[in-house]
């Protein structure tokens, strides 16, 4: 009977392994050919001829703030750098304690002006006061003063009020590049019969970057191994995971730090969830479901080039309490929207790309886990076979190796933030620590989020330390500032 | 014995496939950096044969070409390339004005590479060739390109379409009511901006056969050019555009409604009429906050 | 004494263009290609004229036309830009720009306004 539970149990991993493998195998391909789809397309759609285009869909960037003291004037003027000829900036205080709304004021000539209701279908927390600029350079700024409601919150307020066709939504901590708006508008130009529902960039990280004046210099590898790790685990689920997706028509989540989306739909869906910790991911499913209820054609979109920058932590504190975090949020969005698990009703999101969640995303951690402990009862009690398992262990380490480094391939070959030989090496080895180094903490992190949300622990959002962008020119903000 | 030997066999190819990749990144990095500084010379090259044609008729001139395209053969650098640099340039100095650069373009047999790209097979090299084509004016394809106006593919349906109207201006208004599969925004805007760019006036008998149709995107392309050129005249058409089952024909109808005629009657019967969501929509027009 | 134009944009090949289509007697014509160069040279020394894109990496549009008109308030101050939105326009106006040249241009009548200003 032991022999019977120890095969049932190994051919289970087996299974889980190459089902991973094969999917990850897929991921590459289809990766490939959405990367050449998009270049192909995007050579038309010529940024200098997107600039002189006058009909173009207005854009409203929202960029909640709580607290940002320090860095908030830096960080609106880096904003306000994006070039596109239709945008406004929204800027959402969310009660701040600090001076944010002063120093605000004061440098960009604010003053209050009279507004009316916002839109009706969105909820929010009180609005005191609307600021504009008597400054003309200033015109397309927008800075909203509310009561304390969170993120997801001062992001509805300002889609409550934006006036335009899309919102960005945005941290303000993020650094935007200037033609950004430029190319994510491209979706929503080119969409025919399919609505384009959300549009999302990828992310890069921008510690040890050259940063001036807010916008970003030269990008460079970080220092510190646990955000070079980071960079390539970026870069492998953004490049091949979610182009990967978008190519099948299965990207579920749009990220939160930077996603284009259309107004009217958001205003119907009623905008972020307060209550949700991975508000990102449960407002996409629900856009999606809304789309499907109402039987229209619709796809999310996803744009490969890295157009948002912003800073990953870099201790193993931080690192563990944001895993923690993501972790829950996925838990919460898995089981609010757990309707959808094969449900005919709503097709492919149903029957493919909610289970692919369930299965590979929530479960990967917890058959991990089983899978240590299965391995610790091995060798303790059952008895194992060595040169199986560690010849094992290495064919797993080397397939994951060789993931990673198609991933900075890819990635390399197509766009020139990494462009030198030097930087190419340090991700490399950084991406062959990463099994050692980093992953276990991800998964004790990953761990204990799900461990949170089972016996019903909450622990909010917890703190960030943050470092700044370490601003040349400007020596007051390489001091760490707890929120 | 079985398994472990499997796994040997695969470790071994993931180590092969791992060296294979290194290997590839490392030919692609010499690569690049070479088409980089290739790239550059020959923008200066072929902007410096334009600067020695302003320079009046000189020697030089000929000279200058004969050093480029020395260069382009000696280097292989592809057409694409070379033709991007004149695209860059056609940016700022309208190729089909320009006699000088026809010469140079002409001369590097860039034209007649053109010409066979446009009936290849491959769908992509089509749609730039087309693209090209009707960027640099070179009116002489239109007969090449008519054929793909209908295409089932995207790309060259749309830059053909755009090609016809570039080449036969507002007369191409015609055959707006024959184009049935649906229109991008980007292709609206780009054929709006090649109607402001052609030198003929408005041709009214042209434009009102188009007013005539009955495809939904034909009247939103329709309605942002009355918006654009600001014909008053034709505001009765944009007005019952306002009373159409879709709502994205009527939210481009408000938009140029709004343009034409700001507070009108018509808008703030909207108002009234409309559900919510496009209400929002209108009262965003009116109320600046 | 020669006259001095800066022109500036952030692609090499375009500034070069200008450079070539720009020829003219008793100009000095100087380019550069990043908001620290132009931050650099304007600390250094006058212009005539300047003629420049409105959007610039590194900084922002309105802001950097009204820091140009700041530094140099008798220059003369064109930008040359694909941006040639209406709104955009008016409001580089009250940034302080002087004339506002859309794309694409015919190179002898832009020799010709160029010429009338220095």
């Amino acid at each position: 009977m032991y022999h019977f539970f120890n095969s049932t149990i190994e051919f289970f991993f087996l299974c889980y392994g190459i089902a991973i493998f094969a999917i990850y195998f897929s991921l590459v391909v289809f990766a490939r050919k959405a990367i050449i789809k998009n270049k192909k397309e995007t050579f038309f759609l010529n940024v200098n001829f997107i600039k002189k285009a006058n009909n173009l869909p207005t854009i409203a960037l929202i960029a909640p703030a709580y607290n940002e003291g320090m860095t908030i004037i830096t960080n609106v003027q880096s904003l306000l750098s994006i070039q596109y000829p239709f945008y406004e900036l929204i800027v959402s205080n969310d009660g701040s304690k600090d001076n944010s709304l002063e120093q605000l004021i004061k440098t960009f000539d604010l003053e209050p002006v009279s507004f009316y209701k916002g839109s009706k279908e969105i909820k929010t927390s009180l609005v005191k006061t609307i600021y504009k600029s008597t400054n003309s350079k200033y015109a397309n700024l927008t800075v909203i003063d509310k009561e304390n409601g969170g993120r997801a919150d001062a992001i509805n307020t300002g889609i409550a009020y934006a006036k335009s066709d899309l919102i960005l939504c945005t941290d303000a901590d993020c650094i935007i590049e200037q033609d950004a708006l430029l190319k994510m508008v491209r979706p929503y130009l080119e969409a025919l019969d399919e609505e384009v529902i959300a549009c999302g960039g990828a992310i890069g990280i921008a510690n040890d970057s050259i940063i001036r004046n807010g916008t970003l210099k030269e990008v460079k590898i970080p220092k510190k191994m646990l955000p070079r790790i980071q960079v390539v685990e970026y870069i492998r689920s953004f490049l091949l995971g979610r182009m990967a997706w978008n190519q099948i028509g299965g990207l579920m989540l749009v990220s939160g730090a930077f996603g284009l989306y259309p107004k009217s739909r958001l205003l119907e869906v009623g905008g972020f969830d307060i209550e949700s910790i991975g508000e990102d991911l449960e407002l996409c499913i629900r856009l999606r479901r809304h789309m499907e209820d109402l039987k229209l054609k619709y796809k999310v979109v996803y744009i490969p080039e890295t157009l948002c920058w912003t800073e990953a932590p870099q201790t193993f504190k931080v690192y563990k309490s944001q895993r923690d975090r993501w972790a829950r949020g996925l838990w919460d969005t898995m089981i609010k929207h757990k309707g959808l698990f094969l449900n005919r009703k709503y097709g492919k999101m149903g029957k493919f790309f909610f289970p692919y969640w369930i299965f590979f995303e929530l479960g990967a951690p917890l058959v991990e886990f089983l899978g240590i402990i299965y391995i610790l009862c091995l060798i303790f009690i059952i008895g194992i076979n060595w040169p199986i398992a560690i010849a094992l262990a290495i064919a797993v380490y080397l397939a994951g190796c060789v993931f990673s480094t198609i991933a900075v391939l890819m990635y390399c070959t197509n766009y020139n933030h990494y462009s030198k030989p030097k930087m190419i090496l340090k991700l490399l080895t950084a991406a062959y620590v990463e099994p050692f180094y980093s992953h276990p903490v991800m998964l004790y992190a990953q761990l204990k989020g799900f461990f949170k949300k089972i016996f019903d622990i909450d622990t909010g959002w917890g703190t960030m330390t943050r470092t700044g962008f370490n601003e040349e020119e400007d020596n007051c903000k390489t001091d760490s500032q707890t929120k | 014995m079985n398994l472990l030997i499997v796994i040997y066999i695969v470790i071994f190819s993931l180590l092969f496939s791992l060296v294979v990749l290194w290997l590839t990144t490392i030919g692609y990095i010499i690569k690049d950096k070479k088409r980089e500084k290739q790239y550059l010379r020959l923008e200066q090259g072929i902007i410096e044969s334009l600067a020695y044609s302003f320079i009046d008729d000189s020697i030089d001139k000929t000279e200058n070409i004969k050093k480029l395209k020395a260069y382009i053969k000696d280097n292989d650098i592809s057409f694409w390339d070379s033709v991007n640099v004149f695209m860059k340039v056609n940016r700022f100095i309208k190729f089909s004005n320009n006699e000088n650069l026809k010469f140079i373009f002409n001369s590097l047999g860039l034209e007649k590479v053109l010409k066979e790209k446009i009936t290849t097979n491959d769908w992509y090299v089509k749609a730039k060739a087309i693209w090209m084509t009707y960027e640099f004016g070179i009116s002489d394809n239109t007969k090449l390109i008519i054929p793909y106006r209908n295409d089932d593919i995207t790309l060259i349906r749309r830059e053909s379409q755009i090609a016809l109207v570039t080449f036969l201006g507002w007369k191409s208004l015609i055959l707006l009511p024959y184009f049935t599969k649906t229109m991008s925004l980007w292709q609206q805007i780009r054929i709006i901006e090649k109607l402001h760019e052609t030198e003929e006036k408005l041709d009214i008998y042209h434009f009102e056969k188009a007013l005539k149709s009955e495809n939904i995107i034909v009247k939103e392309l329709l309605v942002r050019i009355i918006k654009s050129f600001k014909l008053h005249e034709y505001k009765y058409y944009v007005v019952k555009q306002l009373y159409s089952k879709n709502s994205n024909l009527i939210k481009v109808a408000v938009e140029a409604l709004n343009e034409l005629t700001p507070e009108s009657i018509e808008l703030k019967q909207i108002e009234k009429r409309l559900p919510n969501i496009q209400r929002e929509l209108v009262r965003n027009y009116l109320h600046v906050s | 004494m020669k006259k001095q134009v800066l022109i500036i944009n952030n692609d090499v090949g375009v500034s070069y263009l200008l450079t070539k289509v720009l020829k003219l007697p008793e100009v000095k014509i100087i380019t550069k290609n990043s908001y620290e160069d132009v931050n650099d040279i304007v600390e250094k020394q006058c212009f005539d004229l300047i003629l420049t894109d409105a959007l610039i990496d590194g900084t922002f549009m309105f802001e950097y036309i009204e820091e140009l008109r700041s530094k140099f308030p008798d220059t003369r101050l064109v930008v040359m830009s694909e941006m040639n939105q209406q709104s955009i326009k008016n409001n580089l106006k009250i940034m302080g720009m002087d004339d506002f040249i859309s794309l694409p241009f015919n190179p002898i009548k832009i020799k010709e306004r160029i010429s009338s200003y220095l």
